[in-house]
C-alpha cells in the first residue's frame, strides 16, 4: 500500500506540474490572441477590407459630336474584349482551344502566355479588343470549352463623318506621360482622352465624369454582390456650326487635288465648312495603329494629317490687293477715280517687275485693277505706302495672327515689315521685298483661315468678327471701329463684284448663279518657286507649281458667307479655285435658304 | 460513503448508480463544446445547414451517446483490454502503410468503403491506455529504474515513427509527448527527460534533412509566411488576417467576411478557430479557449480523486492529448508554429477526432465513477472480466 501512496504522491506532484504548464501555454496562447485581435485589429480590419472589396472605375459615356443639322459625326459604339483568368482554368487549355478557334498565331499566344506569368492568378487578362461580332458568336457557343474567358462589353468612339471632317474632329486616344501628369483620370486603363482637333479643344466637356463600382469579391476575384455604385455622368454633346453636306461636297469639288477649303458665316463668324485634303480615317485611330502605319500617315510628302486650313502658311498672292489698296485710301494716297498706266513691267532700279500681263493692262483704276488683278498698279501703289504701313493695315485684318479658332494647332502667320526682318532674318529691309508685297508675295504668309476671316471683314465691316465651331470664342481686341472712311470698303467690294461678274473679271467664268444673289471675290495665283519664262514653257514638277487661291462673299447685296479656297499647286486661281469657290458656295448658299438662316 | 461496489448490484440498479455518479459538469461542458462547433459551422456553410452544420450535429449526438456509453462501462474493462488494444490499433496502423489511401498528400486513411479509418487516432488513445496499464503494474522503484524504460519505449517509438512514415507530423509529435506525459506522471525520473531534451536538441538539424520537401517548406513558410503569399503561406496569412480583424468583438454572428468569402481555406477544419474569432472577436476567443481550460482543468481535478493508478494515467493522458489538440491547433492557426493539420477538438468538422475524443472522455468518467475502485498492480490478470 505504501507504494500506492507514494505513486499517488509523485503523481499528484506532477500532475500539479503538468497543470501548471498548461496553464501557462493557456496563458501564452491568450496573450498572442489580444496581440493579434486588439493590437494589430486595424491593421488586419484594413486588409480583411482589401481582400473583400474590389474597386472598379465605370468610365463614362463620351459626348457625341453633331453638325449644325444634327447630323452624327462623332458616335460612341460597342466593342467587345477578351479577357482571361487563369485561376479559373486550372488546366490551361482554354488558351490552345482559343488559338484553333480565332486562327491565332502561336508567337501571339506564346507572347500571351508570357504576360500571363506577370499576372495575378485571379485578376483578368485582357487577351484582345476589338473582337468582330462572329468571333462574339463563335466564341459564345464554344463558351463550355472555354473555362476562364470572358467577353466584355466596352464603348468605343466611332467617327461616322464623311472624311472631309477629320482633321475638324480630330481623334481620341491613350493618354501619354505628359498628359496624364496634368490629368489623372487618364491614368485609368484605356481611357481615352482627345488628341487633336475638336475631340482635344473640348475633351473636358465631352468626357463626361468617371463613376465607380465596390463590388464584393471573393477570394478567386469572382463577383458575389455590387455593394455601391455611382453611375458615371455623360459628356457632353457637342454640336458644330459646320454641315457635313458642304464637307462632303467641298471634298468632292476639290477632286484629286491637294487643298482646302474654308467656308465662314461673315456676320457671325461661325465655320460652316472647313475641309483640308489629303485626309485620313480617324477610325484607324482607334483601334490603334500599327508602326507602319503610324511611320505611313505622319511621314507622307503631302502631308494627310496637317489641316491645311489653319496650320498651311501660303503667302496670300493676288487676294491681299485689297488691303493695300484699303492702305493706299487710308494713307490718302489714291482715291477711286486715280488711275495708273500699267505697261506691263515695273522698274525699280536695275531690276524690272512683271504684271502676269506681259502686255500690260494699260490705264486703270482702282476697281480696274482689282477686276484685273493689275499687278503693276500695287507696285506703285506699295512702293509709295512702304511697307509700315502695308503692314499695319494687313494686321488691322488679322493677317499673321492666330484667329482664335477653337482648334489646337492654329499657326500665326508672318506679315513682315522692317523690324521684323531685322529680329529674325537679321539683314535691313529692301525697297524690292515692299513691292512685291504690294501683289502679297515675299516673306507674307497667311494661312487659308485669316484670308477667309480678311474677306468676312472686307464684306461686313465688322473687324471684331471671331470664328468658331462650337462655341464663340473670346472676341480678339480689334477694334470695331473701322480706322477708314466706310465707302472704301465699298469701292473695294464692288472691285470685287466685279472680279467675277464682268465679263472681263478673273474670275467670270465662276460666277455664281443663285437666287439668294451673286458672289464677288479675288483670285490668286500664289508663286512656289521663281522661275524663268523658259521654265514656265517647258513642263516643270508639280511640286514648284504656283498654288491657285480665290477669296470671295456672298450675297453681294447682304453678306451672308465668305469662303476661301486653296488647291496647291494648281497654277491658276481663276481656272482652279474659283469654279470650287462657286459650287460649294452655291451649296452652302442653299442650305441657308432651307434652314432660315439668312441673317438681315 | 456511497456504495462503489458495483459488482453486487443489478442491471438496473447498476445503470441508476453509475448515472447518478457521473459528472454532469463535464458532459455539460463538453455539449457546450460541441454545440458552439455546430454554431460556426453554420456560419461557415454561409448561413446554412448544409453542408457541415446538419452532419456534425448527428455526429455530436452519436458522440455523446457513445461517450456516455464508455462512461457506463467498466474501467477494469480496458485495464484489460489495454494491449489487445494496442496491438490491433497497431495492426491498422501498419495496414494503412501497406494498403492506405493517400488524402490530401498524406496517407492516412483506411478506406472500408462505408466508413474510413484514421488509425493514428485509435493510436493515440490505445498508446495512452497501454502505458497506463504497464505503469499501473509497476511499484515507484520500478518505474525509476531504466530497464522498465524499453517497452514503452517501444510502445510509443514504433507508432510515432509509423505516423512520421505517413507523413504526418502533428500526429506524431501528440503521440509522442502524450506518451511522454504519461511517462513523467508516472514518475519516471527527471534526467530522463532533461537527456531526450538535449538529445532531440542535437538531432534536430539530422530531423531537417529527413523532412519531407513539404514539410521543409511548411517551417519555412511559417518563419516567412510574405515569401509566398499565394502558395504555403496563404492558409497563415489569410488566418491571421480574419483572426485580428474580429477585433474585440468580432465582427458579429454570420457575418463574418473572409471565412464566408473563401479567403480562409480549411475554414470548417484546421482553421475553423480563426472563424469563430473572427465573428466573435477576442472575447470569443478567450471564452472558448477558456471552456477548454476548464474541460482540462476539470478532467485533471478528477483524476486527482482517483484511487488507482491506472485511472489517473489514463484520465491524464487522455486530458493531456486534448490539450495537445486545443493548444497545437490554436498557435497553428494564430501563427505561433507551422501549420501541421491538427484539428480543434468537439469543434472541427470531421469525425474521427471527435470520436476518439468522445471514447477517451467516456473514459475519463468511467474512471470518474469507478474512482473508489481499488485496483490492485495485478489486477489486470486476476482472471475476472467486468464489462459493465
Amino acid at each position: 500500500m505504501r507504494s500506492e501512496t507514494k505513486k499517488y504522491q509523485i503523481f499528484t506532484r506532477r500532475a500539479f506540474l503538468l497543470g501548471a504548464g498548461q496553464l501557462l501555454l493557456g496563458g501564452i496562447l491568450s496573450s498572442r490572441l489580444y496581440y493579434l485581435q486588439v493590437l494589430k485589429a486595424k491593421e488586419y480590419q484594413v486588409l480583411a477590407e482589401q481582400n473583400r472589396i474590389n474597386v472598379q472605375i465605370l468610365p463614362p459615356q463620351r459626348g457625341r459630336i453633331f453638325d449644325a443639322l444634327d447630323t452624327v459625326l462623332a458616335d460612341n459604339q460597342t466593342t467587345y474584349r477578351l479577357f482571361y483568368t487563369r485561376d479559373l482554368d486550372p488546366d490551361g487549355k482554354s488558351l490552345n482551344q482559343l488559338k484553333i478557334l480565332l486562327n491565332v498565331k502561336q508567337t501571339i499566344v506564346d507572347d500571351w502566355l508570357k504576360r500571363l506569368k506577370k499576372n495575378p492568378k485571379y485578376r483578368p487578362f485582357l487577351l484582345r479588343d476589338y473582337l468582330t461580332w462572329e468571333e462574339v458568336a463563335l466564341l459564345s457557343i464554344h463558351t463550355p470549352d472555354l473555362p476562364g474567358l470572358n467577353i466584355e462589353t466596352n464603348q468605343s468612339r466611332l467617327y461616322k463623318a464623311s472624311q472631309a471632317s477629320c482633321h475638324l474632329i480630330g481623334y481620341v486616344g491613350l493618354a501619354n506621360e505628359q498628359e496624364v501628369a496634368s490629368d489623372p483620370i487618364a491614368t485609368i486603363p484605356g481611357f481615352r482622352i482627345g488628341k487633336v482637333g475638336l475631340e482635344k479643344t473640348y475633351d473636358r466637356l465631352l468626357r463626361g465624369q468617371p463613376g465607380s463600382r465596390q463590388t464584393e469579391v471573393n477570394a478567386k476575384g469572382r463577383l458575389i454582390r455590387e455593394l455601391k455604385r455611382q453611375e458615371s455622368k455623360s459628356g457632353q454633346d457637342l454640336n458644330l456650326t459646320i454641315f457635313e453636306s458642304v464637307q462632303a461636297k467641298a471634298l468632292e469639288t476639290l477632286r484629286e487635288n491637294t487643298g482646302c477649303v474654308v467656308v465662314v458665316d461673315c456676320q457671325t463668324g461661325a465655320i460652316r465648312s472647313m475641309v483640308s485634303k489629303p485626309c485620313y480615317d480617324a477610325n484607324l485611330f482607334i483601334q490603334g495603329l500599327s508602326p507602319g502605319q503610324w511611320k505611313k500617315l505622319s511621314t507622307a510628302p503631302d502631308a494627310p494629317l496637317k489641316n491645311r486650313c489653319i496650320s498651311g502658311l501660303y503667302s496670300p498672292g493676288s487676294t491681299f490687293k485689297m488691303i493695300v489698296a484699303l492702305a493706299g485710301f487710308k494713307a490718302g494716297l489714291i482715291t477711286p477715280r486715280d488711275t495708273v498706266f500699267c505697261p506691263g513691267y515695273f522698274t525699280l532700279g536695275s531690276h524690272s517687275f512683271r504684271c502676269w500681263r506681259h502686255e500690260g493692262h494699260g490705264l486703270m483704276n482702282l476697281i480696274q485693277a482689282i477686276e484685273h488683278s493689275c499687278d503693276i498698279y500695287f507696285y506703285e501703289l506699295a512702293q509709295q505706302l512702304g511697307i509700315s504701313r502695308i503692314a499695319e493695315m494687313a494686321r488691322l485684318f488679322g493677317l499673321g495672327q492666330p484667329q482664335g479658332i477653337d482648334l489646337p494647332d492654329e499657326k500665326d502667320g508672318i506679315v513682315p515689315d522692317e523690324a521684323w526682318k531685322k529680329k529674325t532674318i537679321k539683314k535691313p529691309w529692301y525697297p524690292g521685298e515692299t513691292i512685291i508685297a504690294g501683289i502679297g508675295q515675299g516673306y507674307m504668309t497667311t494661312t487659308p483661315l485669316q484670308l477667309a476671316m480678311m474677306t468676312a471683314r472686307l464684306a461686313t465691316g465688322q473687324m471684331a468678327l471671331s470664328p468658331y465651331l462650337a462655341t464663340p470664342q473670346f472676341q480678339s481686341d480689334i477694334p470695331s471701329v473701322l480706322p477708314f472712311a466706310k465707302k472704301w470698303l465699298m469701292v473695294i467690294r464692288q472691285g470685287m463684284y466685279q472680279v467675277v461678274n464682268s465679263t472681263t473679271g478673273t474670275a467670270f467664268k465662276a460666277r455664281l448663279i443663285h437666287p439668294l444673289g451673286k458672289m464677288a471675290g479675288k483670285t490668286g495665283t500664289v508663286q512656289v518657286a521663281r522661275l524663268s519664262d523658259t521654265d514656265k514653257k517647258q513642263k516643270r514638277p508639280d511640286r514648284l507649281k504656283d498654288h491657285a487661291v480665290f477669296v470671295g462673299y456672298a450675297p453681294f447685296d447682304a453678306p451672308q458667307l465668305a469662303i476661301t479656297v486653296l488647291v496647291e499647286h494648281a497654277g491658276s486661281g481663276a481656272d482652279t479655285a474659283a469654279p470650287i469657290a462657286r459650287d460649294v458656295m452655291a451649296t452652302t448658299l442653299d442650305l441657308y435658304q432651307q434652314h432660315n438662316l439668312i441673317k438681315r | 460513503m456511497p456504495n462503489h461496489d458495483f459488482d453486487n448490484l443489478d442491471f438496473f440498479n447498476k445503470l441508476q448508480a453509475k448515472l447518478s455518479l457521473l459528472n454532469w459538469w463535464f458532459i455539460g461542458m463538453i455539449s457546450l463544446a460541441l454545440g458552439i462547433g455546430i454554431l460556426i459551422l453554420y456560419s461557415a456553410g454561409g448561413s446554412k445547414l448544409d453542408p457541415w452544420a446538419s452532419k456534425q450535429l448527428i455526429r455530436a449526438s452519436t458522440c455523446l451517446v457513445i461517450m456516455l456509453g464508455v462512461a457506463l462501462l467498466d474501467t477494469r474493462l480496458w485495464l484489460r483490454t489495454a494491449y489487445g488494444l494496442y496491438i490491433i490499433s497497431l495492426s491498422l496502423l501498419m495496414a494503412v502503410e501497406l494498403f492506405g489511401k493517400v488524402g490530401m498528400g498524406a496517407q492516412r486513411w483506411l478506406d472500408f468503403e462505408i466508413i474510413q479509418i484514421q488509425p493514428s487516432e485509435l493510436m493515440k488513445l490505445t498508446l495512452i491506455i497501454a502505458l497506463a496499464r504497464f505503469y499501473h503494474g509497476l511499484d515507484p522503484d520500478r518505474i525509476r529504474n531504466w530497464r522498465s524504460l524499453i517497452i514503452p519505449a517501444f510502445l510509443i517509438g514504433i507508432p510515432v515513427l509509423l505516423v512520421l512514415k505517413q507523413p504526418d507530423l502533428g500526429t506524431a509529435f501528440m503521440l509522442g509527448a502524450g506518451g511522454l506525459g504519461v511517462i513523467f506522471l508516472a514518475g519516471v525520473r527527471w534526467r530522463v527527460f532533461i537527456l531526450m531534451l538535449v538529445l532531440v536538441t542535437a538531432a534536430a538539424p539530422i530531423a531537417w534533412h529527413f523532412l519531407h520537401d513539404y514539410q521543409k517548406e511548411r517551417v519555412l513558410t511559417f518563419l516567412d509566411p510574405q515569401q509566398d503569399p499565394s502558395g504555403a503561406g496563404y492558409h497563415i496569412i489569410q488566418s491571421k488576417i480574419a483572426l485580428g480583424s474580429g477585433g474585440l468583438t468580432g465582427r458579429g454572428y454570420l457575418e463574418g467576411t473572409q471565412s464566408r468569402l473563401n479567403f480562409l481555406p480549411e475554414k470548417h477544419t484546421d482553421f475553423i478557430f480563426t472563424t469563430m474569432a473572427e465573428e466573435f472577436g477576442l472575447l470569443g476567443s478567450l471564452f472558448l479557449l477558456g471552456l477548454y481550460l476548464l474541460i482540462i482543468a476539470s478532467a485533471n481535478s478528477m483524476m486527482l480523486r482517483c484511487q488507482h493508478s491506472f485511472g489517473r494515467l489514463l484520465g491524464i493522458g487522455i486530458a493531456l492529448l486534448f490539450s495537445l489538440y486545443a493548444f497545437i491547433n490554436i498557435a497553428m492557426v494564430t501563427g505561433l508554429i507551422p501549420v501541421v493539420g491538427v484539428p480543434l477538438p468537439l469543434i472541427s468538422y470531421g469525425g474521427t477526432s471527435m470520436l476518439s475524443i468522445s471514447i477517451g472522455f467516456g473514459m475519463i468518467l468511467s474512471v470518474h465513477i469507478h474512482r473508489y475502485l481499488h485496483l490492485s498492480r495485478t489486477a489486470a490478470h486476476d482472471g475476472v472480466w467486468k464489462v459493465f
